[in-house]
């Protein structure tokens, strides 16, 4: 009985050109998808690629132009980090648009240099990216919808369900066969692109591009679990239809907006303005300091007793540099705690819609959400210590900058700023998902008896 | 004619519960929208004109010190919120704020709102906009797909034609009484939007923006004017209600939700942006080949101190009446300046060509027109922000050209420990935006609104050509 | 009042209508008797102007259809097999509106009479349309037709649907139409009916008008037989 009913939805499908056409065009939309991101991301690689050869190159200058031992050479060296797009960018390209990947250290305050953005046009930021995620967020959805909103109702209108009904075969049964064959194609069909995505990009097929998937996957069983909810009130099909493209924009359209619109007005934007501004005040501020006392502030804050070797017009910039990025510490903390704040909201909201809630997890698994830059800036604060250290080391101790020491500068570790996998993110969709399919099984008892 | 079936159309839509719960929830999204839109307006309006207050204030109260060191103290420039951004936010997100201004260094605008936010916010913001741009048209399309089919399909049509009925009056019966439905549903949203509008102008009343506001609202009633004719014409084309909601629908997520990104992600791959590595690089190159403001030993440097010194019929610079360490910085700003607003202007230019994709097929699909017009009368379209980033480094220019020309005449070369107080911070007016006038606003977005008219021409035609036909 | 000389439609090859020549005088109903799609509703949809004649003319108190489809409007009525109107209107609402389409003004008391006299229970005047039988919706359409006051009256089945009362009464009311000199051309299923109350009856096979019987010369019984025999 199973295979009949699956195989006779196999013929009808086969045999609906305006389903075979929409999902053709799906299909499509899913190709320039694949491509589209591929390119962005390997425009950013090349990004970096170039960034990280003109530092090689300006090095290999620095060196061969190098005279005789001095003090200077920390004032014109500088090391760039990056944040390399990882393998599952290309799928969802995320926040990776608006923010920086490639940061520049110099010796003479960390702060000043945080600020920026990629370029980017903001129109095309508005519109938003066409990529992978969004194909199967938002498109994906209603391709669900166009192949099961007349699931039973068609049967029910035609006439046939009664024809169907008088076998050996329970209503239950025939839904959730009709449904099974539908979820196959769908998830066939999900797994079909995604298996072209990764071999375009050569993305590895490890743990997180697996959970990527399956993350996807539920999602779309989520829209399966709605499909039923509905069907089970055995309604017409242009009810059906109305019920879950209302749902649709719910879902992906209304309750994103208004959480926006409650993070918006509830969460006030950073103080990052602030920041800037205190930036200037603590230049200003810093270079009014007497030297000698800044000076000595700088000799008590870091334990150095012994200051006889010191020539204090060497180390005056030191701690001038020293106050400044002492002083704007505070106001780079709070930018950053005010931004987690508002992050970590909109994350505790997400769950209302599975549709936030799985382009988050998408975004997470990715390393393309603002959490990622979080982590690059906190990489940029770990590093640049290390960098401006090495030659505060020397000066303090009079030694001046040596050709050999080019090789002893720290370098920046591009570790892999990878997320966690959180398995609980994935709780709120299941929840969805259960919710539905319960409910619809309830009503679908009820109303068993009746045609 | 028209009439008597305008307005049966009418008395039974009001009489459709269906329709009622439709209308409560769009007009519910339309009120949150413009109402928590507007509150949010003021509040990061009164931020940005305090935080502007406060930088003027604090360049008036600096301390007594070098014009140079002023020049690196520098300022700040924050960008208005235009009074009607609440009805479309447009870019505003996606742009930066604020712009630092200090010698030598033109700054981006930054901390836009999208670095501060999840991408939560790339699925959009709920705005009058968008409620009216992406919804609305939803809302027609059900109100009005069973428009004709219906009538076929209960047969009621040809009673209407047997009473003497021609397709044409049907036709256009309808449309104006849905066309009056919708505008019931609408107008109360534009009254609260004017009154919004004029609370924002607190004392200083403006004709232009109540104009755009009503341009705006003009055009808002062409989109929709367009869907409702397209609908009606879709209806007497389908041969059943379920093909014309079908293809509607199809209609209404290509218009609406694909061709609008597909448009500008095509756009960005033809008209490709250099990053931001290669847009700096390429100043840093144009800019070495200028004079370094800083570096006596640079080249050119010592062309200008040969120009300057013949200028003044002197042998050296210590003998020059004026300050030649200024003069030679003034050239070093004037020449990165020239350098920068070049290659700002080139990549404006990329930005143009991309967004006049999307103009361009705004012919194809109304929506990227309305879409354009509402955001350039806003005043929160991308070219509104690059106006405010000419106007930034304008006054940075200025800020820094009042210092170097101060410092100029009144010390000596060498002499950095000259120092000047309020008297020289107060020959410098605050930073003050002002927006594009409205007739360039209308000028440069001719296409799009050319494009709406189109479209209601279209729609117009094609409805003018429907017979009636079994 | 209605004529059609050597009216013919076709669809591609099929000829859906052959030659038709046929007059209908002031104060005569005729009743068309077929198989379906022996080609009775073609010819009331060319009389209405719906669809064009591939051939032949046909025209309304002298009027070409054709020509003038517009104005031969104000001469006719029509009733169509299944009136379905307007469900959130009530019934008084219904038929103002048609009528004020033909560009009549009635009064609700006029428009009241109309429902009435044809059949519609008083009660029912005030009602949405939404929960009538299929007999009150085609009351409520007769009542359409009467307040048109026309001088052509065109019916696609009327009385299907309609109780034997019903029916009985609509006979009434169009015999009292013609006796007002309303010309009536009706298209039915029911021999009996259209026995007792037409004056000529047509029999109609494949496209072509086969014979014209009077129905005064005529028992139903031979009726049928005519009729069995013929298509």
């Amino acid at each position: 009985m199973m295979t009949t009913i699956l195989k006779y939805e196999w013929i009808s499908l086969l045999r609906n050109r305006i389903l075979l056409g929409a999902m053709g065009l799906i299909f499509l939309a899913g190709i320039y998808a694949i491509y589209y991101g591929n390119t962005e991301m390997t425009k950013q690689k090349a990004t970096i690629q170039l960034v990280q050869d003109a530092e090689k190159e300006k090095i290999t200058k620095q060196k061969s132009d190098f005279k005789e031992p001095s003090f200077e050479v920390s004032w014109r060296t500088q090391r760039t980090l990056v944040n390399p797009p990882q393998s599952l960018a290309a799928f969802t390209i995320g926040q990776r648009d608006v923010f920086p990947f490639t940061k520049t250290i110099r010796a003479y305050g960390l702060y000043g240099s945080i600020f920026g953005s990629e370029i980017a046009n903001p129109f095309k930021l508005l519109t938003g990216n066409f990529d992978l995620a969004f194909v199967f967020i938002f498109l994906l959805p209603l391709l669900i919808i166009a192949l099961s909103y007349n699931l039973l109702s068609a049967e029910q209108e035609q006439g046939t369900l009664s024809l169907i009904l008088v076998n050996e075969i329970s209503l239950s049964k025939l839904i959730f066969q009709k449904l099974i064959f539908r979820v196959l194609v769908v998830l066939g069909f999900v797994i079909l692109l995604f298996l072209v995505g990764i071999v375009w990009t050569s993305t590895p097929l490890n743990l997180r591009s697996i959970v990527w998937l399956i993350g996807t996957c539920l999602y779309i069983l989520f829209w399966f679990s709605l499909v039923f909810f509905w069907v089970s009130y055995r309604q017409s099909s242009s009810f059906n239809a109305l019920a879950l493209l209302g749902s649709w924009l719910l879902f992906v359209v209304i309750i994103p907006t208004f959480l926006n619109l409650y993070l918006e007005s509830t969460r006030p934007l950073t103080s990052g303005a602030n920041l800037q501004r205190e930036l200037r005040e603590i230049t200003e501020a810093g270079w009014n300091v007497p030297k000698k006392e800044n000076l000595k502030k700088y000799f008590l804050e870091n334990g150095i007793i012994d200051t006889t070797k010191i020539s204090a017009d060497m180390v005056h910039e030191i701690a001038l540099v020293h106050y400044m990025d002492k002083n704007a510490a505070p106001h780079f903390a709070e930018y950053k705690t005010q931004l987690n704040e508002r992050v970590n909201l909109s994350r505790s909201m997400s769950w209302l819609s599975p549709a936030t809630q799985t382009q988050s997890l998408l975004n997470q698994l990715a390393n393309v959400d603002t959490d990622a830059y979080l982590r690059f800036l906190e990489s940029l604060e770990s590093y640049y210590p290390k960098f401006k250290g090495f030659f505060d080391s020397q000066k303090l101790a009079n030694k001046k900058f040596d050709k050999n020491d080019f090789d002893k500068i720290p370098m920046p570790t591009f570790k892999q700023n990878e997320s966690k996998i959180i398995w609980t993110e994935f709780l709120p969709i299941g929840i969805f998902i259960m919710l539905f399919f319960g409910l619809g099984w309830r009503k679908m008892n009820q109303k068993i008896f009746s045609l | 004619m028209q009439n008597i079936i305008a307005k049966k159309e009418f008395t039974q839509t009001l009489r459709d519960k269906r329709f009622w719960v439709m209308a409560i929830l769009v007009w519910g999204l339309l009120l949150t929208a413009s109402v928590v839109g507007f509150m949010n307006y003021r509040k990061i309006q009164a931020e940005r004109s305090n935080a502007s207050k406060s930088a003027a204030d604090l360049w008036q109260n600096q301390k007594d010190k070098n014009p140079h060191s002023a020049a690196h103290y520098g300022s700040f420039a924050y960008r208005p919120k235009s009074p009607l951004s609440f009805v479309d936010f447009g870019t505003d997100s996606f742009t930066g704020m604020s712009v630092r201004l200090e010698a030598h260094k033109q700054n981006d605008a930054v901390f836009s709102v999208a670095q501060e936010s999840s991408s939560l916010l790339r699925f959009g913001e709920l705005t009058l906009a968008f409620v009216m741009q992406v919804l609305m048209p939803l809302l027609i399309i059900f109100l009005c797909f069973n428009a004709i089919t219906q009538e076929k399909e209960s047969k009621t049509l040809q009673i209407l034609l047997s009473q003497g009925a021609s397709m044409q009056q049907i036709v256009w019966g309808k449309i104006k009484g849905f066309s009056g439905v919708i505008a019931c549903l609408v107008l109360p949203i534009i009254l609260i939007v004017s009154v919004l509008l004029l609370i924002s102008f607190d004392s200083s009343f403006s004709w232009t923006w109540l104009t755009r506001t009503g341009l705006l609202m003009l055009s808002y009633l062409a989109y929709l004017l367009v869907f409702v004719v397209l609908a009606v014409w879709v209806s007497a084309k389908a041969t059943s209600s379920r093909v014309a909601l079908l293809s509607l629908l199809v209609v209404w997520i290509f218009a609406c939700i694909i061709i609008p990104k597909a448009t500008v992600n095509v756009a960005s791959n033809i008209f490709p942006v250099p990053t931001s590595f290669a847009f700096n690089k390429a100043i840093q190159d144009d800019e070495a080949k200028g004079i370094d403001g800083h570096d006596p030993e640079d080249e050119r440097a010592k062309i200008l101190e040969k120009q300057i010194l013949a200028q003044y019929e002197v042998d050296s610079v210590s003998q020059l009446p004026v300050n030649f360490d200024a003069i030679q910085m003034q050239e070093g700003e004037k020449y990165t300046s020239m350098v920068y607003s070049k290659h700002f202007k080139d990549l404006q230019k990329t930005y143009n060509s991309q967004n006049k994709i999307s103009e361009i097929v705004g012919l194809l699909n109304p929506f990227l027109a309305i879409r354009q017009v509402s955001m350039a009368l806003s005043g929160s379209d991308y070219v509104t922000h690059a106006n405010f980033q000419e106007q930034a480094e304008k006054y940075r220019f200025r800020l820094v050209e009042l210092m170097n020309n101060y410092m100029r005449d009144h010390s000596k070369t060498g002499d950095w420990e000259f120092k000047v107080n309020k008297n020289v911070w107060s020959q410098l007016p605050a930073f003050q935006y002002t927006e594009p006038s409205f007739g360039s606003v209308l000028s440069r977005n001719w296409l799009s609104f050319l494009s709406l008219g189109f479209w209601v021409m279209l729609s117009f035609w094609a409805v003018s050509k429907i017979k009636f036909s079994l | 009042m209605l004529t059609a000389k050597n009216l013919t439609k076709k669809y591609g090859e099929q000829t859906a209508l052959n030659a038709l020549n046929l007059t209908i005088k002031e104060g005569e109903i005729f009743a068309l008797l077929g198989q379906n799609g022996a080609g009775k509703t073609t010819t009331i949809n060319l009389f209405l102007g719906f669809i064009e004649p591939t051939n032949g003319t046909v025209t309304i108190n002298d009027i070409s259809v054709v020509e003038n489809a517009l104005e031969t409007k104000k001469y006719v009525a029509y009733i169509p097999e299944t009136v379905m109107l307007y469900p959130n209107l009530t019934g008084i609402e219904n038929l103002q509106f048609f009528s004020s389409l033909a560009g009549f003004k009635y009064s609700d008391e006029q428009l009241s009479d109309f429902l009435s006299k044809s059949g519609l229970q008083k009660n029912a005047h005030t009602q949405y349309l939404e929960g009538y039988s299929k007999g009150m919706r085609q009351k409520v359409g007769i009542a359409i037709a009467l307040a048109k006051n026309a001088k052509a009256l065109l019916l696609d089945e009327p009385t299907s649907g309609l109780d034997p009362k019903a029916s009985n009464e609509f006979s009434e009311i169009l015999r009292d139409l013609a006796k007002n000199g309303t010309a009536v051309l009706m298209a039915t299923h029911d021999i009996f009916r259209a026995r007792e109350v037409a004056h000529r009856i047509g029999i109609m096979k494949e496209g072509n008008l086969v014979s014209v019987v009077d129905a005064a010369s005529i028992s139903a019984n031979e009726l049928e037989k005519l009729y069995l025999q013929t298509v």
